[in-house]
């Protein structure tokens, strides 16, 4: 079967290499497509003597349509790219077909960020970024590129409204809320404490919205202990939402009003912290019987040994 | 009920032929031939020394021979320090004639630290002694992959002339925890640890390796891929792993009982119930997105319980078979003081929901009619997710082994006889992901390796 590249370019001087499967018995052989098996054949060839020429860099392109993860391949096509002091914004536009084509692969991301490190320029990454995140808005290694990117281009000034929108797109994004962590403490300066209370209240405005949603509560404890700040400080927010009237020795939920279960598990936090005994073990009883059943077994373990989590309680 | 016999055809099959879907994994075949192999193990097919084996299995003693050598003709270096990831990867040198002026060009036929990692689990599956490897040499290829800031690179390109020169040295592949946990295991099955002990050859920068783990816990409480990253049950994984890895089980000690409980926390908060999603009204839609919510917002609406809950990945994501095994290998590999027994091997996996995790992978993501397991419920099954369904199912089998049989664990006769359909399956040690027999023999190497 002809290849589009075998018209482009001469390969008559060259002699393809066929694979070596290891003889009669091969393990897990894959019944590969007759393109690929040609591709690689040359790729071998030209390989095996780094040939740099456009016909390599071609198939090195081919290839890795038949196969993103080819690691191979990528090293090879990155020397060929500076070899042959290719244009690196057409590399640019290359990759943005590809990162559309297969949005689940690692190694385009490893590339572009090599190929714009080298470019010096980030005018097209937001817009590419963008465009990933539109087909899917937790994609790992998108969000992972986005934190380099800012970080090597000092984009920070864009990136606090940014993630409004996303969190206001879909509360429940998780690496949107992650990204608002690192926008608001990765850049390594001190955070004046008025910037921490507005970074509590978004939190807790967005718990209210969805007082189930794990994301929104990470966040408020992970800013809380970051900060350095007591649990206690939303010891009457988590009442609220609980539902909770507290006695000196024990606690009353109002079943029908309770809304968020996260609320009922920070209260037992605290009040172990406090070493209120009676009121812990009430909390994560309730927690173990009637609204978090999967976890029965860690409710139950707690209670018994009375710990309240000390990663949410700063010394 | 596990459908025991079932996986173990889909994975003789497999070892047999993969459709040509399988491409796009084809530069990590020994990762595909590792699931398929281990996967067997687990399932008690595999002729073994004086091992059980099923008689179902027709595997014979001889072809499980062949096997190794396949491992060893087609993915290990010439160098015999490093394997490659797949027989495709490599570039033979025969059909040029080199030039001379050649020698300062790239040779692209490299070692790679995963397929390093799979080559030896599937040979020490096999019972191979690793008498044909230089294990001195795979330490400094390790030493090399190793960056600066302490993470693994996938591998070293070097160049023809000079194998590891310093000069041309290029580390490639992407920046996360899982080929530390690659190169950590690696290490540790070649006896690594012992030869640096005995000054034989220079360790890897093991302090490197977990400041670099640490700096990738999150605000969560779990570990992610990279610092500041979003917290990730892959990487909760990786990076347990490694440490456990790195100090013989003693994670506790680096990592600090903060940092634990909050990653025991953080795992068990994966467990959600898989559930039609419920904003999606259109009852009659077939391929309608299987998705979860979290636990709570079920009980809230009044339990129920018959709904199964696996393991997610990552907070708000649906269920999917794979972290099943990667969330509860971490948990096993977390000890928490007053759960258990010192001599426990499940750590703190038995303070997850056993019972719905089983029946998640019976009833949502295992395939019946040709074996194997699918990611999520109704997509078609994959060797990797079928060889992670198995191993959390060994896993579950051996915390209700540990806990004295399935009576504790269901709720009536019926049940109990769906739990008890995996309890043929071989125990499975989480840190390595290789049966704990496969481990065992390991342990038997290493210590010959520490009297020499």
């Amino acid at each position: 079967m002809p290849l589009a590249y075998i018209s482009d370019y001469s390969w008559e001087a060259i002699v393809p290499i066929p694979q070596d499967d290891g003889g009669e018995n091969p393990l897990a052989p894959i019944a590969y497509q007759d393109d690929y098996k040609t591709a690689t054949g040359y790729l071998r060839a030209v390989m095996s003597v780094e040939e740099v020429s456009d016909r390599a860099l071609q198939l090195t392109s081919d290839l890795i349509f038949m196969n993103p993860a080819h690691y191979s391949v990528w090293a090879y096509r990155a020397r060929l790219l500076f070899a042959l002091k290719k244009d690196l914004e057409q590399e640019l536009i290359w990759i943005e077909e590809v990162g559309q084509r297969f949005p689940k692969n690692y190694q385009i991301w490893n590339h572009r960020e090599m190929i714009v490190d080298k470019y010096d320029n980030p005018i097209r990454e937001l817009p590419f970024i963008e465009v990933m995140l539109e087909l899917d808005s937790k994609n790992y290694h998108v969000w992972s590129y986005r934190q380099w990117l800012v970080r090597r281009f000092d984009l920070w000034i864009t990136e606090l409204p940014y993630t409004d929108r996303m969190i206001e797109n879909d509360v429940r994004n998780n690496s949107a809320w992650n990204h608002r962590f690192f926008t608001v403490f990765g850049k390594g300066v001190d955070i004046a404490q008025s910037e921490i209370n507005d970074e509590i209240d978004y939190a807790k405005r967005a718990i209210l919205k969805a007082p189930q949603n794990a994301s929104a509560w990470n966040y408020l404890l992970g800013v809380l202990k970051r900060a350095q700040r007591p649990l206690s400080e939303i010891e009457e927010f988590c009442n609220d939402l609980a539902a909770v009237t507290t006695t000196a020795q024990s606690l009353n939920v109002d079943i029908d009003r309770l809304a968020s279960t996260r609320a009922l598990e920070v209260l037992a936090d605290i009040y172990a912290g406090r070493r209120e005994v009676e009121k812990a073990a009430q909390a994560w009883t309730l927690l173990a019987e009637k609204y978090d059943p999967i976890r029965e077994n860690y409710w139950k373990f707690k209670n018994r040994r009375q710990v309240s989590v000390s990663w949410l309680q700063p010394k | 009920m596990f459908a025991l016999d079932r996986h173990a055809s889909f994975f003789q099959h497999s070892l047999r032929l993969l459709p040509y879907h399988y491409t796009q994994t084809d530069t990590t075949r020994l990762a595909l031939i590792f699931f398929c192999v281990s996967a067997l193990d687990l399932l008690g097919y595999l002729p073994l020394g004086n091992q059980q084996c099923s008689s179902k299995s027709k595997i014979t003693k001889d072809e499980v021979e062949r096997w190794k050598e396949w491992v060893y003709s087609t993915c290990l270096l010439p160098t015999r320090d490093a394997f490659r990831c797949s027989p495709a990867t490599a570039v033979p040198h025969y059909a040029y004639s080199l030039p001379t002026t050649h020698s300062d060009k790239v040779d692209y036929d490299v070692g790679h630290t995963a397929g390093t990692y799979f080559a030896l689990c599937i040979l020490i599956i096999l019972r191979d002694d690793f008498s044909r490897l230089d294990r001195v040499g795979m330490m400094r290829w390790l030493r090399k992959c190793q960056r600066a800031d302490g993470s693994f690179a996938a591998g070293v390109l070097r160049s023809k002339s000079n194998a590891l020169s310093d000069s041309l040295e290029e580390r490639f592949g992407e920046r996360d925890l899982r080929f530390g946990y690659c190169a950590a295991a690696a290490r540790w099955l070649i006896g690594g640890d012992i030869l640096a002990r005995k000054n034989v050859v220079e360790d890897i920068d093991v302090d490197r390796v977990l400041g670099y783990i640490t700096s990738c816990v999150s605000y969560e409480g779990g570990i992610a891929m990279s610092p500041y990253a979003e917290g990730h049950a892959g990487g909760g994984y990786c990076g347990v792993g490694t440490i456990s890895l790195l100090s013989q089980g003693k994670v506790r000690n680096v990592l600090g009982d903060v940092v634990i409980d909050a990653l025991v926390r953080w795992s068990l908060m994966h467990q959600v119930y898989a559930e039609v999603d419920p904003e999606s009204d259109s009852e009659d839609e077939s391929d309608s997105e299987v998705t979860s919510v979290s636990s709570s917002d079920m009980s809230l609406r009044g339990p129920k319980t018959d709904i199964p809950a696996g393991f997610t990945g990552r907070i708000n994501k649906p269920a999917d078979t794979c972290y099943c095994f990667w969330s509860g290998a971490t948990l096993e590999m977390l000890d928490v003081p007053g759960t258990c027994s010192p001599s426990s091997m499940t750590g703190s996996l038995r303070l997850s929901d056993i019972r719905s995790n089983i029946m998640f992978l019976l009833t949502q993501t295992q395939n019946t009619m040709i074996g194997g397991f699918s990611k999520v419920a109704g997509a078609h099954p994959d060797l990797m997710h079928g060889y992670l369904g198995v191993a959390a199912l060994a896993m579950c089998a051996d915390v209700i082994r540990e806990q004295g049989g399935p009576e504790k664990f269901v709720k009536d006769e019926a049940e109990g006889e769906i739990i008890a359909s995996v309890l043929p399956l071989k125990s499975v040690d989480g840190t390595l992901c290789l049966s704990t027999s496969a481990k065992q023999y390991a342990e038997e190497l290493r210590a010959k390796w520490e009297k020499e």
